[in-house]
């Protein structure tokens, strides 16, 4: 078992990677600019931050056989995370004043494009 | 980017201006209302955003805050929902902002973006046209909102994308026309009853002066019949009361389908009703029986039933015509110019004075059963009225009584004689004898020689205080009214004196 659990990982790691990058490109073709990736802080991190125009999408990225085992990945304790981490991100930005923070979903299916969810959860 | 749109919140039947600023600017995404709403207005946010988003707008995809000036006053109700969604439609430019400055919005949206039916939309009316404004307010309440005046400007969609159209010019909404109950053609009719000649006559006398009237009688000799037979001799409203019975109904939320009755109202509540439900309160304040009946009857049954306190608290509504509530959060004045109709019967068993009958408690019963009504009480009950049981030979008998029609005719002879002489006078409101005030009966009655004897005499003999003499006057007017007779004789006291005697009788039999 202790042999068998670092292969799981990484395979984990590999099947998470991959899915950002898909979902990364589907942002890309709707116009979003990603601006950063597997931001990291204190409070969580964020697996894509993409933006609009003044509209910046903090999304969350999730490999699941169905959309609905998708969303509900994302528990009202991982929401808050999400929420936190924003709120790090935002600090740090010269033009936090103009900015529109939207918490959307890219949900990575089997032998699927990338479904976008915008406004996944509410703050 | 904000948006304002003017709306109102309730205080009693006063409609206070509120201001609903939308403000939409950068942010997290989401909807923020402040300025202390209550929970069905923090609900709002939900089906605001749902009524949106059926009529093809999307939120904006930032912070949206909405704040409803006068920040200290509590808001309560459903009726926020239109004027929020419109604030935000304005904020985002859907709908022209100039296009809302010169009205008053309210009502509630569904999740399908339809405008539901609110309560309290004529007052809304009436204060915003007090304040030069039109009205916009859901399509079922557009009838309502009409009454308040013909020149006023009304929008009355059935939804917000109608609303959306009409500020855009493609499909202009016209304005609702003012719309009146059909009058109750089945009222149940005088006619049905047969014998009880004497409380006709009471009930006639009750009806021609808006007295208070109390019948004693055992069980099933018709007093619950006489009393269901009175709204059909009263007189239909005037157009001045019509609006005054109209608004309470409308905050009460009763107004069916947004339209006016011009009969009297006639309220019937049962014996468990709390004093809250009687004269008014609970959580907001809202108008209770009495006010429910302004301008109508409160028919109370089974009389000593009642708990005393919620009986008690109706002797200050009888005298001053209005309640005053206060609470806490509230302190609120609800016209209640009614009048009373009591029912009971003489004792527990309900059979005392009938002949031939003993009670196994003997006088006691009927005593303890009395004294469930308090004596200020009693005093402020002008008409007392035994109703006997009906002899068989009544019952038998083909004839018919009098119809309701024939004794109207009477009752609105007499009250068009009342009308006219306190129109005279210039007192205002005041239409009938039982509301005269008591510094002007004296003027008003012109009784003469015979007739003031004869009340000093019995004065002197019965005891009556200062406020039953007065209203033997009162009622002695009325039947002089109804006798088409300019000043009070005699004959007119002595029917007001017998009026007044048989409470006194029960009182000293008790």
């Amino acid at each position: 078992m202790a042999e068998r659990a670092p292969a799981s990982r990484r395979r984990a790691e590999r099947r998470g990677r991959t899915g950002e990058w898909r979902a990364a490109w589907a942002l890309r073709v709707k116009g979003y600019a990603i601006i950063a990736r597997r931001f990291k802080t204190r409070a969580g991190e964020i697996d894509l931050i993409a933006r609009r125009g003044d509209l910046v999408a903090i999304v969350e990225v999730k490999a699941r056989p169905t959309l609905a085992e998708a969303m509900d990945a994302i528990t009202p304790a991982a929401a808050r995370r999400i929420e936190a981490a924003a709120d790090h991100w935002l600090a740090r930005q010269p033009d936090h004043g103009r900015l529109s923070l939207r918490f959307d979903l890219v949900a990575i299916l089997p032998a699927r494009w990338p479904v976008h969810v915008p406004r996944v959860f509410t703050p | 980017m904000v948006g304002r749109v003017t709306t109102v919140a309730f205080q009693g039947v006063e409609a206070v201006p509120v201001d609903v600023q939308v403000m939409v600017a950068p942010g997290k995404m989401g909807m923020q209302i402040v300025g202390l709403p209550d929970k069905a207005v923090a609900e709002s946010r939900e089906r605001v955003q749902a009524a949106l988003h059926a009529s093809g707008l999307s939120m904006p995809p930032k912070r949206v805050t909405v704040n409803l000036a006068p920040a200290d006053l509590p808001k309560e109700g459903s009726h926020f929902d239109l004027p929020i969604a419109l604030g935000l439609m304005a904020a985002l430019g859907a709908v022209p902002a100039d296009a809302l400055a010169g009205h008053c919005v309210l009502g509630e949206l569904s999740l399908d973006g339809t405008i539901a039916p609110v309560a309290g939309v004529l007052p809304a009316a009436i204060a915003a046209n007090a304040a030069g404004k039109g009205l916009i307010c859901p399509a079922a309440c557009g009838a309502e909102a009409a009454w308040a005046d013909a020149e006023m400007a009304v929008l009355a969609p059935v939804s917000l994308i109608g609303l959306a159209n009409h500020f855009r010019g493609t499909q202009v909404l016209s304005r609702p026309q003012p719309a009146i109950r059909a009058p109750a053609t089945d009222l149940p009719d005088l006619a049905d009853i047969k014998g009880q000649e004497t409380a006709r006559r009471a009930l006639e006398v009750a009806a021609a002066g808006g007295h208070n009237l109390l019948m004693v009688g055992p069980p099933g000799s018709g007093k619950s019949m006489l009393a269901q037979r009175l709204p059909s001799i009263l007189p239909s409203l005037a157009a001045r009361e019509l609006l005054d019975v109209s608004m309470i109904a409308s905050v009460a939320g009763e107004l069916a389908g947004g339209r006016l009755s011009d009969r009297r109202p006639f309220r019937a509540p049962h014996h468990s009703a709390s004093m809250a439900a009687m004269v008014g309160g609970g959580l907001k304040a809202r108008p209770g029986e009495v006010s429910l009946a302004h301008n109508g009857v409160l028919f109370l049954d089974e009389f000593p039933e009642f708990s005393p306190q919620v009986l008690d608290s109706l002797r200050q509504p009888l005298e001053t015509g209005e309640c005053a509530i206060a609470r806490a959060n509230h302190r609120v004045t609800y016209p209640a110019r009614i009048q009373l109709v009591a029912a009971m019967n003489p004792c527990r068993c309900g059979l005392a004075g009938t002949p031939g009958h003993v009670c196994a408690r003997g006088a006691r019963c009927r005593a303890d059963y009395q004294a469930r009504i308090s004596g200020p009480l009693m005093d402020r009950i002008d008409l007392h009225v035994e109703v006997p049981q009906v002899m068989p030979g009544d019952l038998i008998r083909k004839s018919a009584g009098e119809s309701s029609a024939a004794v109207a005719e009477r009752v609105a002879a007499a009250r068009a004689c009342q009308t006219a002489r306190y129109g005279a006078l210039g007192t205002g409101h005041i239409g009938v004898n039982a509301q005269c005030p008591t510094a002007m009966i004296e003027d008003v009655a012109q009784a003469d020689r015979g007739a003031t004897g004869l009340l000093a005499d019995a004065a002197d003999k019965m005891r009556f205080s200062a406020r039953g003499y007065h209203r033997i006057l009162k009622v002695a007017r009325t039947i002089a009214d109804l006798d088409g007779a300019a000043a009070v004789g005699r004959i007119h006291v002595a029917e007001a004196i017998s009026y007044r005697i048989a409470g006194e009788a029960t009182a000293l039999a008790a």
